[in-house]
C-alpha cells in the first residue's frame, strides 16, 4: 500500500521510500524513525518567509525537515516554534 | 485584567449532542416520521425531492444576495443556509459559507429547549441570534436567523440564514477590536430573540438590534434578506409538502441524513485504520501578544468513524482569537464536506454521526464565557481548519482513488483588511474587504494548487471587482494582483494568494480608519503534505507619508512598494489606525500548501511558472533547484539543473 507520494508499505510491514526503496520506518507504527532530520532557519525555506519571525514573537521559529536515508527525497517539512515537538505525525495500524 | 468567569453563562453553552427523539418541547407539537414511512419513499421520489430541497438552499443564497446591500455578501457570498429537520438537525447546507452552516443544529436545539414555552414558538416566527456558545455563526457579526416552518399546526422544519454583518458595535468599527481581552470589547452576543412574531417584524427588537451598529440601515437590510431567504424557502416548501405531503417530505429529508451517514461510513471503511496529528499556529492573539498559539488535533480512525481529539490546544487566550464549539465544528465540517464527501449529500446532520470530538472547555477552540471571540471565524475556526485539513488529507493520501479528494492547506487565515469612516458620499460606512477571498488552493496529489480559486470554507466565494469596491467606499487600487512565490513549493506548487495595494480616496474626512488582523507573519499557516512547502507568509506593509499622489498626477500608476517613497514598516498580527491622504496600504494574503518534494518538479514546469510570474528565478534556483537559460524562464538548462539538485539534496539534508 501506497502511503503518498513518497512512502509504501514494504515487506514485513517497514515503510520503504516509493523513490529508492530504502527503509524508512521499522513499521508502520514508526514510520519515519529511519529517516534523516534537520532543523534550519526559516529563511532557508525560501523568498515566500517575508519578514523575520522575531519582529512578531520572541520565541525562536524554525524550519524543520525530513529527509530518506538514502536518497534525501524530502518526506516532511515544517516550520513551528523551536521549543515545540513534532506534532505532526502519524501511525497505522 | 484577568477574565472573570460569568455565574449563570452556562446556561447558553452546549454540547453538540442531537435532541431525544422523544424529548417534548412545551406545547409544541413537531411532525415526525417512523422508521417505516422512511424505508418506504421509493429511490424516484427521493432523487426527486433530495435535489428539490438542495434547490431550495440555492434559492435561499439568492434571496440573501439580491436584498442585500452588503458587498460583503452580494458580491462576496460570505454567507449561508441551511435546512434543518423539526430537532434542528441539518438536512442540507449550502454551497456558500459552510462555517456558517455547521453549528445551526446547535442553535436549533437550543431554540426549541428555552423558547418553546416562553416566548414560545409559533407558525410565522423567525428568531434572531448571534451567540456562537449557542450556535448559528461562530463570531458575533455572523448574525444568524432561524425560522420554523409548521404545516398543519406542527412544527415540520427549521430554515436557517447566516451572514457576516459589517458592524455589530463594540470598540472598534467594524466590531473587531484588535485590543480586545474578553467580550465586552466586543459586540455582545444576543441569544435567540423573537424577530418576527406571528408574520410580523417586531419593531423593538429590530430596534435592540440595530441600535448597536454603526451602519444600522445596511445591517437592517441584511436582516430583511436573511428575513427574505426563509420566507422564500417556506413558500418553497410548502409548495413541496403541498404536493408530495408531510411525510414524504420528511421522510426524504431524514433518509438524506441517513444516506450521507451510510455512505461517509462506507468510504471510512475504505480506508486504513491510523491516527494522523496535526498543529495550526497563530502568532498574537490580540495587539501586541507576542505569543504563538497553537491547536493540536489528533485524529483516530476506527472502522467507520473518525475521533477529533484537540488534548494539548492552548488554553483561552485574553485577547481576539478565541473560538467557541460552534468554531470548532466549523473547522471540521468544511473539510469533511470537500474532502470526504463531495459525492456524497451534504447533509450534516448525517455526516456528523461519524464524528466523535474531544475537546476540554477553556481551550483556544472551545472557549467558555467571556473569552474574546471577535475573531473567531478567521482565527480560531479557520486554524482548526487547517490542522484537520492536514490529518484528513494524510489519511486520504493512502488511497489510490481518494487520495484525489485531498489537498495541502488552503490560504491560511483571512487577511482581515476592514475599512470605516466617511464615504465618497459624505455617508458613514464599514465594510471588511474581501479581497482575501482569492485565496491560493492546496496542491493536489496529481497536480497543482488553483492559483487564487478560494477558500476551501466557502466555495462560492467570490472577491469584488475592483470597480465594486471603488465605487461602495472611498479608496483607490493601485493595483490587485497574484503575488510572485505565495504558494508554497512542491512537486505540485501551492496555488499562489495574491495582493492589493490602495489609498484613502475621494473621502471628505481626507482618509479613512484601518483595522489590520492577518496572522501567520511569524510563521507560514498553510502546510504542505508530502515534504511540500508551506505556502509563503502573510505580509502586510504601511507606507505613511508616500508620493503616490504625486506619481499619479504625473501620469505613473506605481506598481511596487519600493516606488512610493515615503516611510514603509511591516505590520504586526493587529494593528488599528488611520490611512491619511498620502498613506498606502499593502496587503498580501496567503496561497496554498505544496505537495512534494520541490527538486521532483519537473523543470519545465518551474521555468514555466517563472515566465508567468508564480514563481522567482530566485527561488526557482534555491527551492526547486532549477537553474534557467535566462532570467525571463524560458527553459531550463537541463544539466546545470541536474548538478544543482544533486548539490541541494546533500545540502538541504546537512550532509555537505
Amino acid at each position: 500500500m501506497d502511503l503518498d507520494l513518497n512512502l509504501t508499505v514494504g515487506p514485513g510491514g517497514c515503510v520503504d521510500c516509493r523513490h529508492c526503496g530504502a527503509q524508512v520506518g521499522t513499521s508502520t507504527a514508526a514510520p519515519l524513525d529511519k529517516a534523516v532530520r534537520t532543523q534550519r532557519p526559516p529563511s532557508e525555506a525560501g523568498p515566500g518567509m517575508h519578514a523575520d519571525p522575531a519582529r512578531f514573537t520572541d520565541r525562536p521559529i524554525v524550519l524543520r525537515q525530513v529527509f530518506c536515508p538514502n536518497c534525501l527525497v524530502l518526506l516532511h517539512t515544517e516550520i513551528v516554534p523551536a521549543d515545540e515537538p513534532c506534532y505532526r505525525q502519524w501511525s497505522l495500524r | 485584567m484577568p477574565v472573570i468567569p460569568i455565574a449563570g453563562s452556562e446556561r447558553f453553552g452546549q454540547s453538540e449532542a442531537p435532541l431525544d427523539p422523544d424529548e417534548s418541547f412545551g406545547d409544541l407539537a413537531l411532525h415526525r416520521v417512523d422508521a417505516q414511512a422512511i424505508a418506504g419513499v421509493d429511490a424516484l421520489t427521493y432523487e426527486v425531492i433530495r435535489h428539490r430541497l438542495v434547490a431550495v438552499t440555492d434559492d435561499m443564497g439568492e434571496a440573501i444576495k439580491r436584498m442585500s446591500g452588503s458587498v460583503v455578501v452580494t458580491d462576496c457570498n460570505d454567507f449561508g443556509a441551511a435546512i434543518m429537520d423539526e430537532l434542528g438537525e441539518t438536512v442540507q447546507v449550502g454551497l456558500y459559507n459552510m462555517q456558517l452552516g455547521s453549528s445551526l443544529d446547535m442553535a436549533g436545539r437550543w431554540t426549541l429547549r428555552n423558547r418553546s414555552v416562553s416566548p414560545g414558538i409559533h407558525p410565522g416566527d423567525q428568531f434572531l441570534l448571534n451567540d456562537p456558545w449557542i450556535g448559528g455563526g461562530l463570531h458575533q457579526n455572523d448574525v444568524t436567523v432561524l425560522a420554523p416552518l409548521f404545516y398543519q399546526g406542527q412544527l415540520f422544519c427549521w430554515t436557517g440564514a447566516v451572514a457576516h454583518q459589517v458592524d455589530l458595535g463594540g470598540v472598534s468599527p467594524g466590531s473587531w477590536s484588535v485590543d480586545g481581552r474578553d467580550v465586552f470589547w466586543e459586540s455582545v452576543p444576543i441569544p435567540p430573540v423573537t424577530i418576527v412574531e406571528r408574520g410580523r417584524l417586531r419593531a423593538d427588537t429590530e430596534d435592540m438590534y440595530l441600535r448597536r451598529s454603526r451602519v444600522p440601515k445596511l445591517v437592517g437590510l441584511d436582516l430583511r434578506a436573511k428575513i427574505g431567504a426563509n420566507n422564500v424557502a417556506h413558500e418553497r416548501l410548502t409548495t413541496l409538502i403541498d404536493k408530495y405531503g408531510p411525510d414524504t417530505v420528511k421522510a426524504v429529508m431524514k433518509r438524506m441524513m441517513d444516506d450521507a451517514e451510510t455512505r461517509l461510513r462506507a468510504k471510512l471503511r475504505m480506508l486504513p485504520e491510523g491516527e494522523w496529528s496535526a498543529v495550526a499556529h497563530q502568532d498574537g492573539g490580540r495587539a501586541d501578544d507576542r505569543q504563538v498559539h497553537k491547536i493540536v488535533v489528533r485524529m483516530t480512525k476506527r472502522s467507520d468513524r473518525l475521533h477529533f481529539d484537540f488534548t494539548g490546544t492552548d488554553p483561552q487566550v485574553e485577547g481576539i482569537i478565541n473560538c467557541t464549539l460552534a468554531g470548532l465544528r466549523g473547522g471540521i465540517l468544511p473539510i469533511l464536506l470537500t474532502m470526504l464527501c463531495p459525492d456524497i449529500p451534504w447533509a450534516p446532520g448525517g455526516i456528523y454521526r461519524c464524528v466523535d470530538i474531544t475537546s476540554e472547555p477553556g481551550t483556544i477552540n472551545n472557549c467558555t464565557f467571556p473569552a474574546g471571540i471577535g475573531k473567531a471565524s478567521v482565527n480560531s475556526a479557520w486554524a482548526t481548519q487547517n490542522a484537520v485539513s492536514e490529518t484528513v488529507a494524510e489519511m486520504l493520501a493512502t488511497h489510490p482513488e481518494l487520495s484525489r479528494s485531498a489537498t495541502s492547506v488552503c490560504s491560511g487565515t483571512w487577511d482581515l483588511t476592514l475599512l470605516a469612516g466617511v464615504d465618497q458620499r459624505g455617508g458613514g460606512f464599514a465594510t471588511m474587504l474581501c479581497d482575501a477571498m482569492a485565496g491560493g488552493l492546496g496542491a493536489k496529489v496529481d497536480g497543482d494548487g488553483v492559483d487564487t480559486g478560494g477558500v476551501n470554507c466557502i466555495p462560492m466565494g467570490r472577491t469584488a471587482d475592483v470597480e465594486i469596491n471603488e465605487f461602495s467606499f472611498p479608496m483607490l487600487y493601485l493595483w490587485r494582483r497574484e503575488e510572485v512565490d505565495s504558494g508554497g513549493p512542491g512537486r505540485y506548487r501551492g496555488g499562489v494568494g495574491g495582493s492589493s495595494c490602495f489609498i484613502p480616496y475621494d473621502s471628505p474626512a481626507q482618509g479613512v480608519h484601518l483595522v489590520v488582523s492577518a496572522n501567520g507573519k511569524a510563521l507560514p499557516q498553510a502546510s504542505g503534505l508530502a515534504g511540500g512547502y508551506p505556502a509563503a507568509t502573510q505580509w502586510d506593509v504601511l507606507i505613511r507619508d508616500s508620493s503616490v499622489r504625486r506619481r499619479l498626477a504625473e501620469g505613473v500608476i506605481p506598481s511596487r512598494i519600493e516606488d512610493l517613497g515615503g516611510h514603509t514598516d511591516t505590520v504586526p498580527p493587529h494593528l488599528e489606525t488611520d490611512l491619511g491622504a498620502d498613506d498606502v496600504y499593502f496587503t498580501h494574503w496567503q496561497g496554498g500548501g505544496g505537495l512534494g518534494d520541490p527538486l521532483l518538479r519537473e523543470p519545465e514546469a518551474v521555468a514555466r511558472d517563472v515566465a508567468l510570474g508564480k514563481v522567482s528565478p530566485q527561488a526557482a534556483e534555491r527551492v526547486y533547484g532549477v537553474r534557467l537559460a535566462d532570467q525571463a524562464g524560458s527553459d531550463a538548462d537541463a544539466e546545470e539543473t541536474e548538478r544543482l539538485r544533486h548539490h541541494l539534496r546533500q545540502e538541504r539534508a546537512r550532509l555537505t
